[in-house]
């Protein structure tokens, strides 16, 4: 049996939006499933059905309001995402985390290449091989040539998610948090992105996907969690359903 | 097409050097006679930094973090909210009225840099600590060339080779985008984008530890503080220098900043990592603060 | 309205003094309050010390500090020497030595640095080194080196209190980018048991070396300015350089004193009428010991 990466445990998520009028919003309540290490689980259901929100929160990008995220890292120790510090969690973002947005938010001013080498370079690989491993990437992606050394905030919501995927990809996290990675993207590198991630996984890298494009995602992941209002209401083993 | 990668999973450790380089307790700095009732009277909930007992005016209460090595930790807030005072005490502009701070590099991060006798505390300045001014005339002597600027800072830490200090302020200049030609002009000639340059070579020259940058970019035309926050990325990027950012803007945290702390009225009303703040703010404070900009 | 003065010398010496006069000048007071600010700057090499400047009937300006620190010290058995620029014979030298001689009657006075025990000085230092036995008081006009760099004196007090000298590195600094060289040619700064930065008085820097490490007393007096400091025996004194532009000495070249030939003493130069220059030993005793032993050599 394989190890437990992340155990997710009754995580909940609240919004009181002091601004308006102290107007309280649910993200999302008792959420608990394990990411065992080498799979891809996938998170489906509809817009604002709690998906993203989730995501966030195993990113620190959200704060959660209970429950727990014990993960374990590289070196056998076990952490709670939810409690660990935040220079401890930007540690973890730097050797092990990985996430794709849905949207890419460009630092101004970076080329395209550069920005997307830029979680290599901070592990202190050298600048030259960084950038060759990111444009491996950009190739498959099919990014076109003349628009590495651009920047990406001029580029179109198709560019900039390959801008962003190769970057994920490049710095092969142990665990990836992808946000609707292929919105943007048409079905021809769609195809090319699941055989990409299927790539990663092979070498060991563990994924959590929300995707609204149920097809694709059952075709890459072990378990699909569905959401709903804001809690898991299907768990389904894609792998076993289309064998049994 | 194969991809030909190598593993980075495993290179190197999860977490980095946990060992703060600069940890701050407390920082409390009341302007005014002071009384018991002062910190108790003032702050968000007050919204107030001035006591209504005696009139004192709390600049700043309770400002507690740590900064680890290379890392960099943004302060915002409205004017009047303690950042730069806080900033100013950490430097030694100013004395606090209470509180304590540790620098890794003094005495093993074991003695309170703000009990050291003045002559530590100028060493500590010279030799560990880097700061950039809003404004440029308190940053920089405008009427000394700006290599002797550079200079200064490498004399106060002992350098006392000429040809040494004139390579490294030329080496520094020239990072900022300041023409080695101009190295021997005064600052005064200078535009505000090129005196914040100047000011930024000057704050590196001693090899600090953290430096402390107070609203850097406020002065500047927006398209002249692209270029500066530029600078400063690739400055993050190529050394392993911590930062406090001091800023009222949001935009300039997001760029620079990996983690944020909001000040109000004086006190520290919310800490997190920056995206956090960003998206997922929780003191209204906060959220009035991210609502108002267009990001 | 006569005046009492508590004097502890006898009524001896006091009897052979200026009449209505305390012995050398000062009231025993006063002369108290300068001692306590000369132990307090031997304490502390290279500080200033402030202390209550006293009227003397010489104009402030005029060594009026090194005159109150040699009255305040001399007593029965010493022997002052008093010299301007290295000449005993200057007028101000003069004045000094007979203030000296006729309120302090049992105090000798020499132009031989040798037999000196204290000596007076007003921009030089003798070349013939000094004992240990021997106190040299040097007259200052601007005791305050960093006042070049900083005008406001709070500020200058807070700069010696942190050892912050890095604006008067800067000067050095920009005196070479300026000029290529070091050109302060006077009162050249240096720093005293690596503590604090002086000024040592404007001697030329020939003199400085003299002062570094010296087996005998130094003390500033600046009477203006109302400051004493001191450089105690074998204490350092370190001209501010560069380890690319280092300290270095007035070079007089293959010039010799055109009196007694001397080749290893500080040179003046003596424009002559037909327009030619002369050089000669700036410090006079040194000069005429040199052609004293000459003439007693040959004789």
């Amino acid at each position: 049996m394989k190890k437990t990466l992340l155990e997710v445990r009754d995580l909940s998520k609240h919004f009181t939006l002091h601004i308006l009028h102290d107007k309280h919003v649910v993200g999302f309540d008792d959420v608990s499933f394990d990411v065992p290490e080498g799979a891809f689980i996938g998170i489906a259901g509809a817009s604002g059905s709690g998906k993203s929100s989730l995501l966030k929160c195993l990113y620190r990008t959200y704060l959660v309001d209970g429950g727990s995220l014990n993960f374990t890292t590289a070196g056998g120790a076990t952490v709670d995402l939810v409690t660990i510090s935040d220079d401890d969690v930007l540690d973890l973002r730097d050797s092990e985390l990985g996430y794709v947005s849905q949207f890419l938010r460009p630092t101004p001013r970076v080329p395209a290449i550069d920005l997307a080498a830029r979680p290599l370079t901070r592990r202190g690989v050298p600048a030259a091989e960084a950038r060759e491993q990111v444009e491996e990437y950009f190739r498959r992606l099919k990014l076109p040539e003349d628009l590495w050394d651009g920047y990406p905030i001029l580029f179109s919501g198709g560019e900039q998610q390959r801008v962003n995927l190769a970057r994920a990809l490049a710095s092969l996290p142990r665990l990836m948090l992808l946000d609707e990675p292929t919105s943007a993207l048409d079905a021809s590198l769609q195809r090319e992105v699941v055989s990409l991630l299927a790539e990663a996984r092979d070498r060991g890298t563990t994924m959590v996907g929300v995707m609204h494009d149920t097809a694709l995602l059952h075709q890459l992941a072990d378990e699909v969690l569905t959401m709903q209002h804001g809690r898991i209401i299907d768990r389904a083993r894609p792998a076993l359903a289309t064998t049994a | 097409m194969t991809i030909t990668q190598t593993d980075p999973v495993n290179a190197g450790q999860t977490f980095r050097d946990t060992a703060p380089v600069l940890r701050v307790e407390n920082l409390t700095r009341i302007f005014g006679p002071g009384c018991p009732d002062c910190v108790a009277r003032t702050g968000p909930e007050a919204e107030t930094n001035t006591c209504p007992t005696c009139g004192s005016v709390v600049a700043c209460a309770d400002v507690s973090f740590e900064l680890r090595p290379g890392r960099t930790i943004g302060i915002v807030g409205e004017s009047g909210s303690g950042k730069t005072t806080a900033l100013r005490c950490l430097y030694g502009d100013l004395a606090p009225t209470s509180g304590r701070a540790y620098l890794s590099v003094y005495r093993d991060g074991e003695r309170d840099i703000f009990e050291a006798d003045p002559q530590d505390r100028r060493r500590i300045r010279n030799f560990h600590l880097g700061m950039v001014y809003q404004n440029p005339s308190q940053g920089l002597n405008l009427l000394i060339s700006s290599g002797g600027n550079v200079a200064e800072r490498l004399l106060a830490a002992e350098w006392r080779k000429v040809a040494a200090i004139r390579d490294r302020a030329a080496g520094l200049l020239g990072r900022m985008e300041i023409p080695v030609s101009r190295m021997d002009e005064i600052p005064a000639n200078f535009s505000g984008g090129m005196q914040q340059r100047v000011q930024v070579a000057k704050a590196l020259a001693n090899g600090p530890v953290v430096v402390l940058l107070d609203e850097m970019t406020s002065g500047l035309d927006v398209s002249v503080q692209a270029g500066v926050l530029d600078l400063m990325q690739d400055i993050q990027r190529q050394e392993q220098v911590a930062m406090v950012v001091v800023s009222h803007d949001l935009g300039v945290v997001r760029l620079l900043c990996e983690r944020t702390l909001v000040m109000k009225n004086g006190r520290v009303v919310e800490a997190g990592v920056t995206d956090q703040i960003l998206e997922d703010p929780h003191h209204p404070y906060t959220q009035l603060l991210v609502s108002s900009v267009n990001m | 309205m006569t005046a009492t003065v508590t004097n502890p010398v006898s009524t001896d010496q006091q009897a052979e003094a200026l009449p209505g006069y305390n012995y050398a000048f000062l009231d025993e007071i006063s002369k108290k309050a300068i001692r306590r600010s000369l132990l307090k700057a031997v304490a502390l090499p290279g500080y200033q010390v402030p202390f209550g400047s006293r009227e003397l009937p010489i104009a402030r300006g005029w060594g009026t500090g090194g005159l109150q620190i040699t009255l305040a010290l001399i007593g029965a058995g010493d022997t002052v020497k008093v010299i301007d620029q290295g000449e005993d014979d200057s007028v101000n030298a003069v004045n000094i030595r007979r203030l000296v001689e006729r309120t302090a009657p049992d105090v000798t006075t020499t132009t031989e640095t040798g037999t000196a025990t204290i000596i007076q000085t007003r921009h030089r230092v003798p070349e013939q080194p000094l004992r240990e036995d021997q106190i040299l008081v040097l007259q200052v006009p601007l005791p305050e080196p960093l006042r070049l760099v900083e005008r406001r004196e709070a500020e200058t007090r807070r700069m010696h209190g942190e050892a912050d000298y890095s604006r008067m590195w800067v000067a050095l600094y920009e005196d070479i980018v300026q000029n290529g060289r070091l050109t302060r040619a006077a009162g050249y700064p240096a720093l005293v048991n690596g503590r604090h930065v002086m000024t040592p008085s404007p001697i030329p820097r020939w003199d400085l070396p003299q002062l570094h490490m010296s087996q005998h007393l130094s003390l500033f007096g600046a009477g203006r300015e109302k400051r004493i400091y001191a450089v105690p025996p074998l204490t350092s004194v370190v001209p501010l350089s560069f380890e690319d532009y280092p300290f270095t000495i007035e070079q007089f070249g293959d010039r010799a004193c055109a009196r007694c030939g001397s080749t290893t003493s500080f040179l003046v130069a003596i424009p002559n009428e037909d327009g030619s220059v002369e050089y000669s030993c700036s410090d006079s005793d040194w000069c005429y010991s040199r052609i004293d032993a000459q003439e007693h050599g040959t004789a």
